[in-house]
């Protein structure tokens, strides 16, 4: 006990005099969590698109003006066919509308009048809402202008909620997301860096030949970094619910014991990092491609897991960051969820044990 | 002068090739990830489990769950008895959505009045519930015209004619794929550099160059010009099995791709080098240059475009060589761009470079203490 | 187990994986109670790995090691509560300060409270760092650190200690007090293992073990094994004083000679056995030195006239003083690095920086070679001040960097190529300089392999080629020999003194008193400054006896310290 609490001190102290280590646990997390909210918007709310009227009559007018009026489309006239192709390839815009001269002709004679609608499909996000949205500012003014051929309502109406996060405030699902993705950087970066050290400084060697044993060593080091995490963690949810207004609707008590499991498996596996590693050179870049990419790529934050490819998806059971995506959102937009919690918590415990055992086996207690 | 920068080059290409495990470091970690971000990132939303509450029960409300159940997007469909149920299964999130009917949907329709259908999303998948809420007015949409479709006649009728060029299948895949062949660069270009600096200094042979005749300025150009050849290197091979391996078809100039990818690289490397001057350790290089990695990458248009960001940011990213980068690969293979596009993009990435690469040097020059 | 005896070791061999040769080649060693024990040998000898195999920190490949009765594979744990451990690096923690370092061993040693205060009064008074208690051991001069190390180790009274190279680096002062608290834990029952690359420190040690490539080459007491020499060592003298030439034209003889190096104004001549004159010199016996013992159990000095000078031209020139250095002063925040340090180096001199790590020898050093840039002062290389044409001035110098700083992971030929392409020779005259190089070094066999993979010894000569490809009139020599063996020094030296013939002035620093002897002239520095500068025998007779390098510097230091703070004698 007593040589536990002596390490858990001499941690303490390295930790909090080195300037690097307040780094990483505050500043870096601030910084990525502003980047988040502010440049990161999945929303798409507005698209610039082009609009190129070759009809002439008067009523085609207010078309455009029904273009120009919503708040998702930012428009801009086109009087040259050329110049608006040449805008899309630059990027300027990302659709291209046109609408025919012979539009109006068409449908006073009842006949099947035709829009042209161009998308940039390289950019692939945002093609799907330029269609949507000329699309239903084409049927809103056909149904304001031509009054007597109003198309019939639909026979089903559909009433559409969205549960839990009723506008869609994308903001809301990214940051506890992000949350996420950026402990994991933190709780590994931390980690794989701390054991590889002692090890190149010669102060492991001094250790192992005191009466220290496998565990006092590990729990030495657990405790302070994990102390350490709770307290970015924390401050991070600060940040979220404070700074940025996101809304938290569960409980506190349940997301710091479930930040407490997934913490155990981030510093398990940066610890497990740095002992394997001879040299803090090679453990900095495991700990980035091994631990961090997956966390931001495969953890269901930006992209559905659903959706990946079964080899994929089955790899993304190793990934700790998974199961905490799913809590936190929960955590912040629905409540109380155990139907969530207890599976994810379950894992995530699952693979603290599991990567605690590895590093206990790996832990050298001689140079050879 | 030339010679001795000669003989720079040569040592910094033996040191990188030399050590088995920086080879694999180089090569390995860029086509491995290409191959699994690529196919693990994408926006279309498939397999989706959703449940149906169907209260009514009839040939009708079947009609309607049926265009679900075939529908190629879904996968498993969920029957429930109650409220209850239903709630709890999209609460759980073993479902993301559902669709309830109520009892009185079949009469309705056949008394011709507007029969409600009510769907639920979950928020909590923010970015999936739009979409799927795109999906689902596709599915209403055609369910409309297939059975009500003969009360159109007399209408007119405006087609929304659409077409996606450049990508006509919006292929994501294809999107994901180009773009992190620019990431993916970049992540090569920065490893390379902001670690040379840094672990020479550490062990000791920085001081052999610095007592040397070599000059500041020739330092800088000996390692600048290693990384970027290799980082040329393996982009070229990333591009080469998108279009061999992906299959994806690339329209622009090959000189435009060589010429742009340089002058990235070369700011890229410009930021690797200054990086690796201010930091004394090893360790502090590989901290500053995740620090500028992270949020250039999330600022670099892939995931969110620039034009929404608010405006600070978006001139902010001015200075981050991957924005442009990414907006000329992408032509590059998509658009077939011409050069006074390319021109335009380049020219940020080039000032960029300047900038950075003076700056390294005159750290070079100030931090031989 | 012999009933004093702390360690038996019998027939251990310990190899590496990856390397083909025994880091420890059938040993057969016992080590006594109560006694001190140097362990003596160049770097790769097998020191640290023998020390680390004693205590269970590596597995033997064969063989047995009995520690205090224990059996280090298997009860490492018993082992560690009854022996203290320094290793190389110290073991200090240096985000800690000294008292809270002091407090994490004591706790993983078990001690309890009580003993805890009652011991660090001791230890901080045995190792005078009371007063720096609160002060973070990243700030320790160098023999403080060793203090600290030494008394981290002491904590929990242990009955064997083991130290790895404590006295590596440090001031003469220190050294000196390092092996009176030891000598001190001796005569408390305490088993002192004491490893050291210097052979001077032999004469402390009650027994010794004499390692070289792994084998054992003698183990006993040093003063019986220099005795064996007694009458086979003696001075001559050039009676102009030319004794390096003296020295040349023996070796270039070296029929009969054992050993021949330069001390002073002398050289000192180890004849074979059985012979009693050499040539038509005069000998005057000298008493034998643990070092002579060594060399003769070696084989012998290396023979024959350097091939480096005979093949090597070097560009004349007339000038009388070829480094100059006129007050350079390094401050690095409100710390002085170095005082106001001013000297002139003439051609054809070999100029020697002395001192212990700390004292700002190497900093000098480096302002000189234009590493570092001076706070103020000035520096001319060759007349060319190193501030305005630090490019041409720097193609007249040849830097050797201390611990041979090569690029490891290129091959040896890749090394020479470098070298040789940034000092401007390329084309024919490259391929000609390299290949002359390889043959006056004997490359042949190791061109392709890793520059870090190579024996200490071509590490040292790889980075000599390197730094002499262009010709340069100047060397500049950082801690050349650290951690060499006896004969690869003294063939170093040869080749440096017959360079020195050539017109080539050098500059070196070290930290081992005796290789000063080489040099024409010496600056002795000490915290920051040179306190004296001169002639080895000036120096020596400022202190008035005949006595060693060694000696000579803490009689200076000790004078100096007088004079800098003469309020302080009391304390």
């Amino acid at each position: 006990m007593k040589i536990i609490k002596a390490l858990v001190f001499k941690e303490f102290c390295q930790m909090l005099r080195d300037p690097s280590t307040m780094l990483i646990a505050f500043i870096l997390p601030f910084i990525l969590l502003c980047v988040y909210q502010f440049a990161l918007n999945l929303d798409t709310n507005t698209v610039s698109i082009g609009l190129k009227v070759e009809d002439n009559r008067a009523k085609i007018s207010s078309l455009a003006a029904y273009f120009e009026n919503t708040e998702y489309i930012r428009l801009k006239h086109y009087q040259s066919r050329q110049k608006m192709e040449k805008d899309m390839e630059k990027g300027v815009i990302r659709g291209m509308v046109i609408i025919p001269n012979n539009f109006s002709t068409q449908i006073m004679r009842r006949e099947v009048a035709q829009i042209q609608v161009i998308t940039d499909g390289s950019e692939t996000n945002t093609a799907n809402f330029v269609a949507n949205y000329a699309s239903a500012i084409i049927q809103k003014w056909l149904n304001n202008e031509y009054k007597y051929w109003r198309i019939k309502r639909p026979a089903v109406q559909v009433v559409s909620r969205f549960w839990y996060n009723e506008e869609l405030n994308s903001h809301w699902f990214i940051l506890p997301g992000a949350l996420s993705v950026i402990m994991t950087l933190v709780g590994i970066l931390l980690t794989a860096l701390v054991i590889s050290r002692e090890w190149e400084r010669g102060t492991m060697e001094s250790l192992i030949t005191t009466k220290v044993t496998k565990t006092d060593i590990l729990l030495g080091k657990y405790i302070p970094y994990f102390c350490l995490g709770m307290a970015s963690m924390i401050f991070g949810v600060f940040c979220c619910v404070v700074l940025f207004q996101v809304p938290f609707r569960g409980s506190y008590f349940i997301f710091a014991i479930v930040s407490a499991f997934f913490l155990l498996s981030l510093i398990g596996q940066g610890f497990l990092i740095s002992t394997l590693a001879k040299n803090q050179f090679v453990a900095s870049q495991a700990a980035l491609i091994a631990g961090f990419l997956p966390a931001l790529m495969l953890s269901g934050l930006v992209y559905p897991i659903s959706s990946m490819p079964k080899p994929i998806q089955f790899l993304s059971n190793f990934i700790s960051a998974k199961y905490f995506v799913g809590c936190s959102q929960n955590l912040f937009m629905a409540g109380n969820i155990w139907d969530i919690f207890i599976p994810n918590s379950i894992f995530m415990i699952l693979m603290s044990i599991i990567f605690y055992i590895f590093i206990y086996r790996f832990t050298a207690q001689r140079l050879d | 002068m030339w010679n001795r920068i000669f003989t720079l080059i040569i040592k910094e290409f033996h040191s990188i090739w030399r050590d088995p495990k920086s080879r694999t470091l180089i090569f390995l970690p860029p086509l491995v990830q290409l191959c699994i971000f690529a196919y693990a990132a994408t926006m279309e939303v498939q397999n989706i489990d959703m449940v149906i509450l169907d209260k009514d029960n009839t040939v009708e409300s079947r009609e309607l769950s049926d265009r679900f159940v075939h529908s190629v997007w879904f996968r498993k469909i969920y029957y429930v008895e109650n409220e209850k149920q239903f709630a709890r299964m999209i609460e759980s999130q073993k479902v993301m959505m559902g669709m309830e009917i109520n009892t009185d949907f079949s009469k309705n329709l056949k008394g011709r009045k507007q029969a409600k259908v009510q769907m639920i999303f979950d928020g909590r998948q923010t970015n999936v519930a739009a979409i799927l809420s795109g999906y689902t007015s596709a599915i209403f949409n055609q369910y409309e015209k297939d059975i009500f479709n003969p009360a159109y006649n007399d209408l007119p009728r405006v087609e929304v004619q659409t077409r996606n060029w450049f990508n006509t299948n919006l292929t994501y895949f294809n999107y994901t794929a180009v773009s992190l062949v620019a990431t993916l660069a970049m992540v090569i270009g920065i490893l390379l550099t902001s670690l040379s600096v840094a672990r020479e200094r550490e062990v000791g042979t920085f001081d052999q160059l610095i007592v040397s005749p070599l000059r500041p300025f020739e330092i800088l150009i000996g390692k600048t010009f290693p990384p970027l050849v290799i980082a040329t290197i393996i982009s070229t091979m990333m591009g080469l099995f998108a279009v061999f391996i992906f299959k994806i078809p690339y329209s622009g100039s090959i000189w435009l791709f060589y010429v742009s990818t340089t002058v990235f690289l070369l700011s890229i490397v410009g930021i690797g080098l200054f990086i690796s001057s201010i930091c004394r350790t090893q360790q502090q290089a590989i901290l500053g240059t995740f620090m500028f990695q992270m949020p250039a990458m999330l600022m670099s248009g892939y995931i969110s475009p620039i034009e929404n960001m608010p405006i600070i940011f978006q001139k902010l990213t001015f200075f981050n060589p991957i924005r442009f980068y990414m907006v000329i690969v992408k032509g590059l293979f998509f658009k077939n761009i011409p050069a006074d596009v390319v021109f335009e993009n380049v020219v940020p990435m080039a000032i960029t470079a300047v900038i950075t690469l003076y700056c390294a040097y005159w750290m070079f020059n100030r931090n031989l203490d | 187990m012999k009933a004093d005896a702390v360690v038996e070791i019998s027939d251990l061999f310990k190899k590496f994986p990856y390397t083909s040769e025994f880091a420890l080649n059938d040993l057969n060693l016992e080590i006594a109670k109560g006694k001190i024990i140097g362990l003596i040998g160049p770097d790769g000898a097998g020191k640290t790995t023998l020390i680390r195999s004693i205590i269970g920190l590596l597995l033997p490949t064969s063989g047995s090691i009995s520690t205090l009765g224990l059996n280090p594979v298997t009860q490492k744990s018993e082992i560690n509560q009854n022996i203290g451990y320094m290793p190389q690096k110290f073991g200090l923690y240096e985000d800690l300060t000294v008292i809270e370092n002091l407090n994490l061993y004591a706790d993983l040693k078990g001690l309890s409270e009580k003993d805890k205060i009652s011991s660090f009064k001791t230890l901080l008074d045995f190792t005078e760092l009371k007063e720096f208690r609160s002060r973070l051991a990243g700030d320790l001069s160098g023999g403080m650190k060793q203090k600290l190390g030494l008394a981290c180790a002491l904590l929990g009274s242990p009955e064997f200690l083991l130290l790895d190279e404590p006295s590596v680096g440090v001031d003469p002062i220190s050294r000196r007090e390092l092996m009176k608290m030891v000598k001190k834990l001796s005569l408390e029952g305490i088993t002192i293992l004491w490893s050291t690359a210097y052979l001077d420190e032999a004469e402390h040690f009650d027994t010794c073990i004499l390692l070289n490539e792994g084998k054992l080459l003698y183990s006993g007491s040093p003063k019986d094994l220099t005795k064996t020499l007694c009458d086979r060592t003696f001075f001559v003298q050039d009676a102009e004083g030319k004794n390096r030439i003296l020295l040349k034209n023996i070796l270039k003889d070296g029929k009969g000679i054992t050993d021949a190096v330069i001390q002073a104004e002398k050289v000192r001549i180890v004849l074979d056995k059985g012979v009693s004159s050499f040539g038509n010199l005069i000998l005057t016996p000298a008493e034998p030195r643990f070092e002579d013992a060594v060399i003769d159990i070696l084989g012998g000095c290396p023979k024959g006239e350097s091939e480096l000078s005979k093949n090597l031209i070097f560009d004349s020139h007339n000038l009388e003083y070829v480094i100059e250095a006129k007050a350079l002063v390094k401050k690095y925040g409100d710390f002085y690095a170095v005082k106001n340090n001013t000297f002139q180096v003439k051609k054809g001199e070999i100029f020697g920086l002395l001192g212990p790590n700390g004292a700002g020898k190497s900093t000098s050093f480096k302002m000189l070679c234009g590493l570092i840039t001076p706070t103020s002062g000035s520096a001319r290389i060759m007349g060319m001040d190193i501030r305005h044409d630090l490019s041409k001035a720097r193609s007249y110098l040849g830097y050797m960097a201390q611990k041979f700083s090569l690029f490891g992971g290129l091959s040896v030929m890749q090394n020479l190529k470098f070298f040789s392409g940034i000092y401007g020779l390329f084309g024919g005259e490259q391929k000609e300089k390299i290949e002359q190089m390889i043959e006056l070094f004997n490359f042949e066999t190791y061109l392709g392999q890793n520059a870090d993979e190579l024996p200490l010894g071509f590490k040292q000569r790889l980075a000599l080629s390197c730094a002499l490809m262009h010709n340069p009139p100047i060397l500049f020599l950082d801690e050349p020999t650290s951690g060499v063996d006896p004969l690869t020094r003294r063939d170093f030296w040869n080749h440096i003194s017959s360079l020195v013939e050539k017109g080539v002035t050098v500059m070196v620093t070290t930290h081992f008193m005796d290789e000063a002897e080489y040099c024409d002239r010496i600056s002795l520095f000490y915290r920051g400054e040179a306190i004296e500068t001169g002639t080895p025998i000036e120096l020596k007779d400022k202190v008035g006896k005949d006595c060693t390098m060694e000696e000579a510097f803490i009689a200076l230091i000790e004078k100096f310290d007088k004079q800098e703070s003469p309020h302080n004698e009391n304390n």
